[in-house]
């Protein structure tokens, strides 16, 4: 079952069109990265997902009803933009957004110091926000995000502004639920984050849709870069599109840096240098990373 | 709980808990006190002690009973206020002033003096006094006659000037306590007869209208000599001084009459400034709550469990909260300094009170208090919703408050002076000034159907204002950057979500 299904959803701003004919769903359970740059329309996609703002055609839906405030009961959203009361208490915050997400006093007491604990705040539970540190700050904003123990997670650049020792607690929180049964969406564009994390991922790139998939399809929708050692050039090779010196080696062996035609994988040319004899000191293929991929689909010239 | 009620709870505790919202509480009744008391001290100045040297003998007696006739006057005129306030009839001698004050001529208050003046009017008084009324203390008298050591009266003018300079500083004592000598007359062997001059000397201090008040006595008994030189009796130029014109002044009844609007309309009137200072304040407080909320991009987070709309009123109804704490809390001091003190307090409170005897008048009170209190909060959460800093909204608050401010401070000054004014009633159908307009004039004669007409006008203004507010909400929460011109402001309040 999809927690969240959007289907031709198209968001303008006057002349502006942020989002445009955006469909894709993500299944219940695991982590899905919603990947993209700077106004690629990410915000504003999970902004509509929680009804904060209204498509302008289109639909979606989450958990199997259109958007609205009463999803937020199984509903956790931590924006890319934070900020808390800053003279209310850490206690008296979790538990107010509890209490907004329609839980009980007692329970959104009881879920509030689990997370507080959960998240070493104990010693600051009675202390009024702006005596924390910024870090400390953020464990108390995702902590009022999971206070109601969502079904369905929105992080919204949950990694940025944190310094690593913060962000490995994040990734641990965001593996732990994932563990537990929910189902984790975050937007980010530090794509190391999203390789450790993300079972499937949508890349976004000026508010379109330039992939959406595993892990292993992103990097099969980059082609691979392969270097060749051999005295004479590549070039003639059937799938061989390029070929560039890369370092001239001792005893005349040349490194070659090898661009491949379409629809042609590596192990085809290895099969017909071997069918050739054509000579090889070293056949190495480079299989491209996901800030390879995030740069080869988001970069200039993709979306629209 | 709803979320409404959720939100309203936090905005209720966010300004509830503030040292400066309990200040604000604490500091109109502390005022109100403090300003009596000062007034009651500074209605209280010490005795000045004047001598006259009368070298002629004839006119030392006539300018001390003057002095005497004008106490016993005051005297008179303040135990009959006070007989009238608490509703008093202490036996024979409230005939002295049951004319009124119109009628209070030298004729009245010697038969007053007779009766035994205002020490016994005020035993009279105090004795029938109900339980609550605070008591009747007799005038302090102003003006005190002290002898001079003898010896230093029967010498010239030029060496009775001379020692006066020693007696200006040295302490006379007197009834009241040790004084110094403020004011010294001397009026000539010769008085009315030759050229010599009446002298007198002070000892700087400010003793014009007792030397005004010798001035007129002396020139009277000039007079009085003058037509006795022409032939006229002491008895018979005495009977055409005191000649009285016969004449009825129709006072309205008690309670009424321009005092009695005014003391009726202090309640009413103590609630369009209260009013318009707990907006201050507490208006102050919200735009910083709100203006937090969008520096520090909370609303976010808030949007995500709650409607914007919810988020509005839930901060309309948790202001509607401070707003009744703070009535309730100023009624209770109110109703405390009434059945406790017995001080002047009471004299001013318990009659204004009183005059709210009406359960809808008091109802009346309480709805255009809180309507006024909302109608001007939204217009603080508009300027919040569309502003990042405190310096971005007094741009905005600055022409707002003045909008709001002049015109209900006319308002106030013309409500007592012209209560049935053009402006009052005008300003009564304008709806961001109807709860003023209204406080100010309920007790002085508006309609029920005035009332009526006027409180759906500011239902109907406040449903609107909301929609629009939430228009607003909706259209500009999450907006950054520059706050939106006016013009956006009315596009965006006129668009439909």
């Amino acid at each position: 079952m999809a927690v969240l299904m959007l289907d031709r959803v198209v968001k303008r701003f006057g002349e502006f069109t942020a989002v445009d004919e955006l469909s894709f769903s993500v299944p219940e359970g695991g982590v899905f990265g919603f990947l993209g740059g700077n106004g690629a329309g990410k915000t504003t996609s999970l902004r509509m997902v929680l009804d904060i703002l209204r498509p302008t055609t289109g639909t979606i839906e989450v958990l199997g009803k259109p958007p609205s405030r009463e999803n937020s009961t199984q509903l956790g959203f931590l924006p890319e933009e934070r900020g808390l009361y800053r003279r209310m208490t850490v206690l008296d915050t979790v538990v107010y957004f509890g209490r907004l997400k329609g839980m009980k006093r007692d329970a959104a007491r009881k879920s509030a110091m689990a997370l507080i604990e959960r998240f070493d705040l104990v010693p600051w539970a009675r202390q009024a926000v702006d005596k924390l540190s910024k870090g400390m700050s953020q464990k108390v904003q995702l902590a009022a995000a999971l206070v109601n123990a969502p079904r369905l997670v929105i992080l919204d650049e949950p990694f940025s502004g944190l310094d690593p020792l913060n962000q490995d607690i994040l990734e641990d929180v965001v593996r732990e639920l994932a563990r537990n049964g929910s189902t984790v969406v975050f937007s980010t564009h530090i794509m190391q984050h999203a390789e450790r994390l993300c079972d499937r991922m949508l890349f976004l790139a000026r508010g379109r849709k330039v992939f959406e998939g595993g892990q292993e399809d992103a990097r099969r929708a980059v082609p691979a870069r392969l270097t060749m050692v051999s005295r004479v050039s590549p070039i003639g090779l059937p799938g061989v599109s390029r070929v560039s010196l890369a370092e001239s080696l001792a005893d005349g062996w040349n490194l070659w840096d090898v661009g491949l035609a379409p629809d042609v994988v590596p192990g085809d040319i290895l099969e017909i240098c071997t069918a050739q004899s054509f000579p090889l000191r070293d056949f190495t293929v480079h299989s491209p990373s996901l800030h390879d991929v995030f740069l080869r689909l988001v970069g200039p010239g993709n979306g629209r | 709980m709803s979320s409404v009620s959720i939100i309203a709870t936090r905005e209720y505790r966010q300004i509830a808990t503030t040292r400066g919202f309990w200040i604000t509480l604490l500091l109109v009744p502390l005022a109100i006190l403090a300003s009596t008391l000062v007034t009651r001290l500074a209605a209280a100045p010490r005795d000045v002690v004047y001598t006259i040297v009368d070298m002629s003998g004839r006119y030392a007696a006539s300018l001390d009973r003057r002095v005497e006739v004008d106490y016993q006057r005051r005297g008179l005129s303040e135990v009959a206020a006070y007989a009238q306030a608490w509703r008093i009839k202490p036996g024979p001698i409230a005939a002295a002033w049951s004319d009124g004050p119109s009628w209070y001529n030298d004729d009245r208050i010697d038969r007053f003096i007779a009766m035994g003046g205002v020490e016994a009017a005020g035993r009279a008084v105090n004795a029938h006094r109900p339980h609550g009324a605070p008591e009747f203390l007799t005038p302090q008298r102003m003006y005190r006659d002290v002898a001079l050591p003898s010896g230093l009266d029967d010498g010239d003018p030029v060496a009775f000037g001379a020692v006066l300079n020693r007696l200006f500083q040295t302490n006379i004592p007197t009834p009241s306590g040790p004084r110094t000598l403020a004011l010294a007359i001397y009026i000539p062997k010769d008085f009315g007869a030759g050229s010599s001059p009446v002298r007198m000397w002070t000892n700087g201090s400010s003793v014009t209208p007792l030397i005004d008040t010798m001035r007129e006595e002396l020139a009277r008994a000039a007079r009085r000599d003058a037509l006795g030189h022409d032939g006229l009796s002491t008895e018979e130029t005495y009977r055409v001084e005191r000649l009285a014109v016969p004449m009825q002044v129709i006072d309205p009844p008690a309670g009424g009459g321009r005092d009695g609007l005014i003391i009726r309309s202090i309640v009413p009137l103590a609630l369009v400034y209260l009013l318009l200072v707990t907006m201050m304040t507490t208006g102050g407080m919200l735009l910083q709550g709100m203006i937090e909320e969008r520096s520090n991009k909370l609303l976010e987070s808030l949007l995500a469990c709650v409607s914007p709309s919810e988020l509005m009123y839930g901060k309309l109804v948790g202001l509607g909260a401070v707003g009744l704490t703070i009535i309730l809390f100023w009624a209770a001091c109110a109703i405390a300094a009434v059945s406790t003190s017995a001080g002047i307090v009471t004299t001013i409170l318990r009659p204004s009170l009183s005059a709210l005897d009406q359960p809808w008048i008091v109802a009346a009170l309480i709805f255009y208090f809180l309507s006024g209190y909302l109608i001007i909060s939204m217009i603080y959460l508009a300027i919040g919703s569309v502003c990042s800093s405190i310096q971005e909204a007094q741009a905005f608050l600055m022409p707002v408050m003045v909008v709001i401010t002049l015109p209900v401070l006319a308002l106030v000054t013309t409500s007592v002076s012209n209560p049935g004014s053009m402006f009052a009633k005008v300003m009564s159908w304008i709806p961001i000034y109807t709860p003023f307009a209204m406080l100010a004039r309920l007790v002085t004669g508006v309609t029920m159907s005035e009332v009526q007409g006027t409180a759906a006008l500011v239902l109907g203004f406040i449903w609107l204002e909301s929609i629009l507010l939430g228009r607003l909400f909706e259209a500009n929460l999450l907006n950054t950057g520059q706050p939106p011109t006016l013009v956006s402001v009315i596009r965006m309040m006129g668009r439909r979500s």
